[in-house]
């Protein structure tokens, strides 16, 4: 006789932390939605007990650190060669990621409390945020392939729904048809190569659940590559083939280059949408995917050198560095948030590309607290101006018909009409103080910790280029700080801009969740660092590799891998950074003409971050002038042949069925008997005389 | 001989059974005697039909039992079917609440007939023998010719049953005809004794076997609706009361399939040979004409309806592979395309009921004004296109065609490349639907649609809550694939022991 | 000699035989004219004719409750109850009408001389009819197997039957019970939408 532990039991439940938000969404679609309250309580209290399970669960594995993921396992679907089943595995990093997505989901959620709390849509939209939750966590608990690829075309599915939330607003819609196009380039992508992974290990998967993440037995990623490297089935070159097909579902999910151009315009969602799906948790489900099936893109043997990684590498590191670029000169503080997301993530992809794996995950749990922060705090910003233009009604027509491609940028997220807003919102402003200087890799805030361990370890990077993609990263740090205080100062400094008086905040559901979110985005960094590294910076002792809390906690592999910062490349990074708020505070406090300077001097660099470098432009005339065409002369040649006979077919189908004969044409019941007596007669002498 | 005692075990498994025959009476009588309570009729019956349903579920578990000396047995596929059989009667009698008002004085017989069809269908599971087999067969056509012409005032409905009633009657003869060969030849009307015979006769084959063999798939045929004795399908489909037409696609046919799939597979399972290739015959024609007039359809319910006798052609594939997998894939259909096909006439239904039309142009535009019907239809039609979005649809197809590539045959490969070939146009023609609700601009019978409503006294609950139950059953049958795939497999395996000579006498 | 050949011929052809083509000729006209008839009254009593030979079959085949069955159910009652139904609708009016329609009698002729040669050819190609084997005489009495077997082994189609009868009664009722008025007017209006109020 034995009780459970408490342990077993939380494993055993952990289910239930990605059904908890699907029972709810049901509950509030099915009978909740007419009672406002009660839709929010559901969901709300649903993110409540998945955040305090998935608490719980950390705690469990920080005492006693698991060897072998805990899974829980159903079959789907079996059979002799295929077996496919769901469930839900919790390792550490999975833990790690339940953590970040029930905190944020939670203080977003209660945030969206007061966000939303005059629109109709009301209760469709907590449904919508529990379903995405529970989509997402779906997402990070996934045993196999297949059901992580289940999950992603979930959330994907929500982010469309979130981001044409307003679908009467035409950008909305177009922003979410938007993001659905460049997504499914991408989940075409993952999904062949997950088919081609798939088919060319499929002698491995027999009698076992196929495309596992982890075994104990070993019939996981690591085994069938092996396997398929010693059967001839899978060869570097096809390894990286797949590892490459695979990437494209991250690349447009965390929107890296050259899929990123959904991201910026999913702002046209609510705003506690931007910072839940699109800054926070969906957008990072990418990085996560690649820490999750990492060794896909090791090579063969599982090290570190492969191509698959070089590629990770590169397009997080060029991503970084554009997407900051275009941050520069943006004037719509949601979408300045979003481009600062877009660069942040491709610090993550150049992490785990350069073989930092601990230190990009770091960056994706810092980046999460503060980002979202940082978006919540826009949308408190917003809220704040919204009465300002609400009652002008040829505006807000005029709102609801632009196109995205007229980039009509509404006035209550217009930096321009902004300025001094700390004297009327002094939290929001301090919490947004707190996000920039988190993200620009101050010391002593998180940002800085996982930074600067992924610029590092660019430039210890083996692959070939490493100079320049720590130069790259650096650039962008420096970049980054300037953008980010280039916002902070716009919007609370100097002279307020705009038509009407803001509303003063005062302490409400509003601003709870962004204390709250303050709090992980100063402190969260000192969970990967070491006391001993302080004497390092000050060049008192010599540098080594020093273990950490979080990576020893996130051990991946044999054993802990621990990334150390590189004291010289650190100073640099800082000093860009400090030189890019002293740049911002000159510019936009001190009114230096350095802006205008710029702009008139390097007319050609301005206007390309302003165009975004064109991207837009380049796709769609792609689009238009290429796809499209061919599609329409395809579509043609198919129409006129294949339809057309087909239909043609279906007409001589028609007239040999006896369909001509009109519906109450005597004597056709007559005729149905005649039918079914040739029939018989001919059949069997047919039959019998074609007989093999 | 079998005594009393025989008599009591039986009727102890045959509980289910005599509840719906009780449940018929009270539908008979029960108008008669309180005709204000008349409403209740359809609760009773929906009541009844899942408590059937689930008594039969219960038999499960025990193995397979003959009763009266062979001539009905009680094993998994007579559950899976029995229980089938009950679910879909449910579920139309929760459509047909919403045509209550169309069925005028005749709505207390309409929901007998119903029932009588249902028990039809659950005493065909378990026949194995010609006599029950017939009398079952001729009990579920009268029952669905009367069913189908149950809208007496509509002319279309009574054209319907009457075609439908020349046509069964013709069928009838070829059965009866293809049956007294079959006891002339093995002086046997159990299918264990037949078998044993046909093992002798099926050595060398002649005529007179193949003739009989094709004789008795007709009738089958004519039940599953596939081509050449497919003609009355359209007729009545489009006639007939539109909840009728739901249990015509499904319930008679699944009837029809069990028979076939007993019959063929125990009795006449040593001419396999013969029969596989002539259901493949029926099968590919089958595939081709109703895919390909579907295509040119403007009729929603005529669509499906075309689309029905190709869903045939698929399940035919299964049929002659005569392999346990191939069963099994043919069980799994049956329980998805049950579900998908009923969704789609309940959404039918709904649609017809607000809008008085069922052309598929007018669905355009759905989606903005009952956004909650459109996504319904869209996924019920979705699954019946075999698209793996929720991917129970996907998987039916996929097992029905890998047992046909299973059985490696010249036979199997080609039913395989026809269903895929045909699968295309299959595709278009319900995709049509689906994007034209969901992308173009409302049509104008559309545009005339009021906000929803939402009380529950509405006539619509009954067509809605059915959809709502095929679109969760569509849902649940994804998750639950492999158990689903189980009680297939296990419903399939049940047949090799009733291949055993004639028990008790 | 030709004659003694005919007689030899007719001696060899036993008494049953002689029978079963006497009642065959009867039978076959009669069919046609059930059939060919454009008086439809006169076709049913056609009809009964027709299962009188085939009573007059079943006795020769000894079996001789199916014989009797057969005139008491078929010959008597179904086909009496056809003749007065067709009487008391009018039937009459409509004689001019010929049952098959010309388009099709080329047809039809085709597919009956297809359907008569698949049933001839498999007739000729059956090597052995067990039951042939079987002397009739050797069985138990007919009245008794059929009574045994109705209640023992088909007891369960035989109950079942009775399901199927009271359907068929409870839809003779169903179609010949008349329509509210209301309803009956609706005519082919019936496919129109149905308001929320008129539901019954």
């Amino acid at each position: 006789m034995h009780l459970p532990t408490l342990t077993n039991v939380l494993f055993a439940w952990s289910p239930m932390i990605v059904l908890a938000p699907f029972i709810a969404a049901i509950v509030i679609i099915l009978f909740a939605r007419f009672n406002r309250t009660l839709s929010m309580l559901l969901s709300v209290g649903a993110v409540a007990y998945c955040f305090l399970h998935s608490c719980a669960i950390l705690n469990v594995l920080y005492n006693q650190p698991l060897l072998n993921p805990a899974s829980i396992n159903w079959d789907w679907f079996n059979s002799q060669s295929f077996h496919l089943s769901m469930g839900v595995m919790i390792d550490h990093l999975a833990a790690v990621m339940l953590l970040v997505v029930t905190t944020i989901s939670l203080f977003v959620q209660i945030y969206s409390h007061g966000y939303m709390r005059e629109d109709p849509g009301y209760a469709r939209f907590f449904a919508y945020l529990s379903l995405f939750t529970g989509s997402m966590l779906g997402l990070v608990v996934s045993t196999n392939l297949f059901e992580s690829y289940f999950f992603w075309e979930l959330v994907g599915v929500m982010s469309y729904l979130l981001i044409g939330f307003w679908w009467h607003k035409r950008t909305a819609a177009e922003a979410a048809l938007k993001a659905f196009i460049v997504n499914r380039i991408g989940d075409f992508g993952f999904l062949i190569g997950i088919l081609f992974f798939l088919s060319s290990t499929f002698g491995f998967w027999v009698n076992h659940p196929i495309l596992m993440f982890s075994d104990p037995q070993g019939f996981d990623l690591v085994g069938a590559i092996r396997w398929g490297y010693s059967h001839g089935t899978l060869t570097e070159l096809t390894l990286t083939g797949i590892s490459i097909c695979m990437l494209l579902g991250p690349i447009a999910k965390s929107a890296q280059l050259p899929l990123h151009v959904w991201l910026a315009d999913a702002m046209e969602g609510p705003t506690p949408i931007s910072a839940l799906i699109h800054a926070a948790t969906m957008v990072a489900a990418g990085v996560y995917l690649i820490a999750r099936a990492y060794p896909i893109w090791l090579t063969p043997s599982q090290t570190l050198d492969s191509a698959g990684l070089a590629v990770i590498a590169w397009v997080g590191g060029i991503t970084a560095f554009v997407a900051a670029t275009i941050a520069l000169t943006q004037f719509d503080i949601k979408r300045i948030l979003a481009w600062s997301t877009v660069s942040q993530l491709g610090y993550m992809f150049c992490g785990l590309g350069t073989g930092a794996y601990t230190a990009g995950i770091f960056h994706l749990f810092n980046h999460a607290f503060f980002k979202a922060m940082l978006f919540l705090c826009s949308g408190a910003i917003i809220h704040a101006l919204h009465h300002c233009y609400a009652h002008d009604s040829q505006l807000q027509k005029r709102l609801n018909e632009v196109s995205l491609s007229d980039r009509l940028i509404p006035p209550d997220q217009d930096l321009r009409n902004m300025g001094g807003l700390w004297k009327y919102m002094p939290i929001t402003g301090s919490c947004f103080l707190v996000g920039c200087l988190s993200i620009s890799g101050i010391p002593g805030l998180s940002g800085f910790f996982s930074k600067d361990d992924i610029i590092s370890s660019a430039f210890r990077y083996t692959g070939g280029g490493h100079e320049l993609l720590s130069a790259l990263l650096i650039i962008t740090a420096g970049l980054t700080s300037f953008y980010m205080f280039r916002t902070f100062f716009m919007a609370f400094f100097g002279q307020y801009r705009g038509k009407e008086e803001p509303h003063k905040e005062k302490i409400s559901v509003m601003n709870l969740p962004l204390i709250a979110l303050a709090v992980p985005s100063i402190i969260s960094g000192y969970l990967g660092a070491n006391p001993q590294w302080l004497p390092q910076l000050c060049g008192i002792s010599a540098p080594t590799t020093l273990p950490n809390l979080f990576g020893q906690f996130l051990h991946w592999g044999p054993t802990a891998q621990f990334e150390s910062a590189n004291l010289q490349i650190m100073w640099i990074s800082i000093a860009f950074a400090a030189g890019g708020i002293l740049l911002a505070y000159m510019a936009y406090v001190k009114n230096f003409a350095v802006n205008s300077w710029c702009a008139d001097k390097f007319k050609p660099f301005y206007t390309l971050s302003w165009k975004k470098w064109y991207f837009d432009e380049i796709y769609l005339w792609i689009c238009q002038k290429l796809v499209l065409r061919l599609f329409r002369s395809l579509w043609n040649l198919i129409d006129m042949t294949l339809v057309d006979n087909c239909v043609n077919l279906s007409c001589f189908a028609t007239l040999g069925s006896g369909e001509l004969l009109r519906y109450s044409e005597n004597g056709r019941a007559q005729w149905y008997a005649l039918v079914i007596f040739g029939s018989v007669a001919t059949l069997a002498l047919l039959y019998f005389f074609i007989r093999p | 001989m079998p005594n009393i005692n025989d008599y009591l075990g039986a009727l102890k498994l045959l509980q289910p059974e005599i509840f719906l025959v009780a449940a018929i009476l009270f539908c008979a009588l029960w108008d008669l005697f309180f005709p204000s309570l008349k409403r209740f009729t359809p609760i009773v019956c929906i009541f009844a039909l899942l408590f059937a349903g689930a008594g039969l579920w219960g038999q499960f578990v025990i193995g397979s039992t003959t009763l009266f000396g062979g001539l009905f047995v009680v094993d998994k596929l007579t559950v899976l079917f029995g229980s089938l059989a009950c679910a879909v009667g449910a579920i139309v009698v929760c459509m047909s609440t919403g045509y209550a008002s169309r069925l005028g004085r005749n709505a207390g017989e309409f929901y007998m007939l119903l029932l009588v069809a249902t028990l039809a269908v659950v005493f065909l599971a378990g026949t194995t023998d010609l006599i029950m087999l017939f009398v079952g067969l001729e009990t579920l056509s009268l029952s669905c010719v009367l069913l189908s012409g149950a809208l007496k005032s509509d002319r279309k409905s009574n054209e319907a049953a009457l075609k439908y009633l020349v046509s069964t009657a013709a069928t009838t003869a070829t059965l009866l005809y293809g049956l007294s060969f079959l006891y002339g030849l093995t002086s046997s009307t159990y299918y264990g004794d037949i078998h044993n015979r046909m093992l002798e006769l099926a050595h060398s084959p002649s005529l007179v076997v193949v003739f009989l063999l094709v004789l008795v798939l007709s009738a089958v045929g004519f039940k599953l609706s596939a081509v050449p004795f497919h003609m009355w399908a359209p007729d009545v489909f489009e006639g007939a009361p539109t909840p009728v037409t739901a249990f015509l696609s499904i319930g008679s046919k699944a009837g029809g399939l069990v028979v076939a799939i007993r019959l063929l597979s125990t009795a006449l399972g040593p001419a396999a040979g013969d029969w596989s290739f002539i259901v493949g015959l029926l099968a590919i024609a089958s595939m081709i004409f109703g895919n390909l007039i579907a295509l040119a359809q403007p009729s929603f319910k005529r669509m499906l309806a075309y689309s029905s006798i190709a869903h045939v052609g698929y399940i035919l594939i299964g049929l002659t592979s005569n392999s346990l997998n191939g069963l099994a894939a043919i069980n799994f259909y049956v329980v998805v395309y049950g579900l998908m096909n009923l969704g789609a006439f309940a959404g039918a239904i709904l649609f017809t009921n607000e809008t008085g039309s069922d052309r598929i142009d007018d669905y355009a535009g759905l989606f903005r004004k009952r956004p909650w019907l459109a996504l319904g239809i869209s996924i019920c039609l979705i699954n019946l296109a075999g698209l793996p979005i929720p991917p129970a649809g996907f998987f039916a197809k996929a097992f029905v065609f890998w047992s046909g590539i299973e059985a490696s045959s010249v036979l199997g490969w080609t039913l395989v490349a026809v269903a895929l070939a045909t699968s295309v146009p299959a595709i278009y023609y319900y995709m049509r639907v689906v994007i034209k609700m969901v992308a173009r601009e409302p049509s104008d019978v559309v545009k005339q649609l009021g906000p929803g409503r939402h009380h529950l006294a509405d006539p619509q609950w009954g067509p809605a809550a059915a959809l709502c139950v095929c679109v969760a059953g569509i849902i649940a049958g994804s998750a639950a694939v492999n158990p689903i795939m189980n009680v297939a497999q296990e419903a399939a395996s049940a047949l090799q022991p009733t291949l055993l000579s004639r028990p008790g006498s | 000699m030709e004659s003694l050949n005919l007689l030899t011929a007719l001696a060899h052809v036993n008494v049953e035989q002689g029978f079963f083509y006497v009642l065959a000729a009867i039978a076959i006209p009669l069919a046609y004219g059930v059939v060919f008839d454009r008086n439809v009254i006169r076709s049913g009593f056609l009809l009964i004719g027709v299962f009188a030979t085939i009573a007059g079959l079943f006795f020769l085949l000894q079996a001789q409750f199916l014989g009797l069955s057969q005139i008491l159910i078929y010959g008597v009652g179904i086909t009496l109850v056809i003749v007065i139904a067709l009487m008391l609708t009018n039937a009459r009016q409509e004689t001019g009408m010929n049952p098959a329609l010309p388009a099709n009698v080329g047809l039809a002729s085709f597919v009956s001389v297809l359907v008569f040669t698949t049933i001839y050819l498999s007739l000729r190609s059956a090597e052995d009819w067990p039951l042939k084997n079987e002397s009739s005489l050797s069985l138990p009495p007919n009245i008794e197997m059929i009574g045994k077997h109705l209640m023992t082994y088909y007891a369960l189609p035989f109950e079942f039957a009775s399901i199927l009868l009271l359907a068929a009664l409870v839809g003779a009722v169903m179609l010949s019970k008349a329509e509210p008025a209301s309803l009956a007017n609706a005519g082919d209006e019936a496919e129109q939408a149905v308001d929320g109020t008129d539901r019954v």
